[in-house]
């Protein structure tokens, strides 16, 4: 069976589709930004679920470690 | 600003490759993964051979090309190969082929520097300090520093449209420069990415200032407060890890960090050289995760090797320490390479484990504190 985090992170993207929760008013614009583009993009969910081309930045930077884009 | 709206697309990526064009460099870093072999090159007819077979391949799985250029020092090889090299790949694919390269920017010069704005050519650059902190572990081969003709490069290539990343290697003696590099890039618009100095087979002198996965989380959150709060109205950057961390808790997928995919050899495989093929960079030069040569066996065998077969079998769920942890699925046992680097076995949970249960509650801890509930929703 599946390990779950502490808390039901697998449901937040959902609740926040289905308007259940939503992102507070005063959420810091670059932690808003990386949930919305999921949130409102569900290309880009399954762009990571399928690990697709989905960013110019992610092109930057040595793939070890860090984003593989 | 994020740019990630503005220049989104979403063709599928196929196979990613890490191409080593050389093992040479002009510098001595002290925690370089090749250890100290720092000659031969890949000739050209390899490099061909490379781009034809990853792109052959992605093309039957409908898939999008990416290559990162790699070395030692991929610019020693001129922008005259790199050209040519490229003029190969987009005549071959007749469709858009990302390219990315890696390099410690001493060398690049304004031909480079228009090379890469050509082709939009995303550049990767280490820096480990801003300071003499740099320069300990990152040396040219006579002992001189190396940080004056990296920060005169970096100052050239904020000028420019260039997509830049920092690359940022966190050790024991460069703690104090994680929050002025971090300013240093949002202050010029280049991507900020830390990664720990981990272990190489090499078992480097220098590799004993590995930070302890204490200060490596505290580092990674300071690096996380610093991403969220920059300033509304300025410009802002990308940060890796806390976006890739963001991701990674929403999507249950590594969020596009390959320490935290699922398994990162279903979309990573590094070329040495010598046509070489090993699951990545991490593991160059160790027979026993050589899936052979592109020469002389092809990628698909390659990509049937035993050895590769193996890796794969590599989840969180068959790492005794993951398979009970409350953030296993997220975290996924962490990079294979630093557990052989440590343990001698891929088999273990990463060595930074401790780090990424910190890091990862905090995260979640930040993004639930920014959610709220409908009023107007029984919530169950």
């Amino acid at each position: 069976m599946r390990n779950q985090p502490s808390t039901a992170s697998e449901h937040i993207v959902e609740d926040l589709r289905a308007k259940r929760l939503e992102i507070k008013t005063d959420c810091p614009s670059p932690l808003r930004e990386v949930i919305e583009e999921i949130v409102e993009h569900p290309e880009v969910e399954l762009a990571w679920k399928k690990h697709t081309e989905h960013s110019r930045s992610s092109q930057r930077g040595c793939v070890m470690g860090c984003v593989l884009g | 600003m994020s740019d990630s709206h503005a220049t989104t697309h979403f063709k599928e990526l196929g196979l990613l490759a890490i191409v080593e064009v050389t093992n040479v460099c002009n510098l001595r870093c002290g925690y370089c993964y090749l250890g100290p072999l720092k000659s031969g090159d890949m000739s050209p007819e390899t490099v061909k051979q490379v781009v034809g077979e990853f792109i052959k391949y992605n093309q039957s799985q409908q898939k999008l090309s990416k290559f990162y250029w790699h070395g030692g020092e991929p610019t020693l090889r001129g922008v005259p190969f790199f050209r040519e090299v490229l003029r190969y790949a987009d005549e071959l694919s007749g469709e858009k082929v990302i390219h990315a390269i890696q390099s410690n920017g001493v060398i690049l010069d304004e031909e480079w520097m228009t090379f890469l704005s050509e082709h939009d050519m995303g550049l990767g650059i280490s820096l480990d300090g801003l300071d003499d902190s740099h320069n300990i572990g990152r040396s040219f081969a006579n002992g001189a520093p190396s940080n004056k003709e990296v920060l005169k490069t970096l100052d050239r290539l904020a000028k420019t449209n260039i997509p830049v990343g920092i690359l940022f290697t966190l050790h024991q003696r460069n703690r104090q420069q994680v929050q002025k590099v971090f300013h240093f890039c949002r202050e010029r618009g280049f991507e900020f990415g830390l990664n720990a100095l981990t272990r190489t087979p090499y078992h480097q002198t220098f590799e004993d200032n590995a930070p302890s996965p204490e200060m490596y989380a505290d580092a990674v959150i300071e690096v996380f407060d610093l991403w969220l709060n920059q300033p509304a109205g300025e410009r802002r950057i990308k940060a890796n890890p806390p976006v890739g961390l963001v991701r990674a808790i929403l999507t249950l997928t590594g969020g596009g960090e390959c320490s935290h995919c699922t398994n990162c050899n279903e979309v990573i495989m590094a070329i040495r050289p010598n046509g070489d093929v090993y699951p990545c960079n991490r593991f160059s030069g160790m027979n026993r995760f050589r899936f052979g040569n592109i020469a002389s066996d092809g990628l698909r065998a390659c990509l049937q090797h035993q050895h590769r077969m193996k890796i794969l079998a590599r989840n969180y769920q068959v790492i005794e320490r993951c398979r009970t942890c409350d953030i296993g699925s997220i975290c996924n046992a962490g990079c294979m390479g630093q557990a052989h680097g440590e343990y001698g076995t891929i088999f273990r949970e990463d060595p930074l484990c401790d780090a990424y249960k910190r890091i990862f509650h905090y995260a979640q801890q930040t993004i639930n504190n920014n959610l709220i509930t409908r009023k107007e929703v029984q919530y169950a």
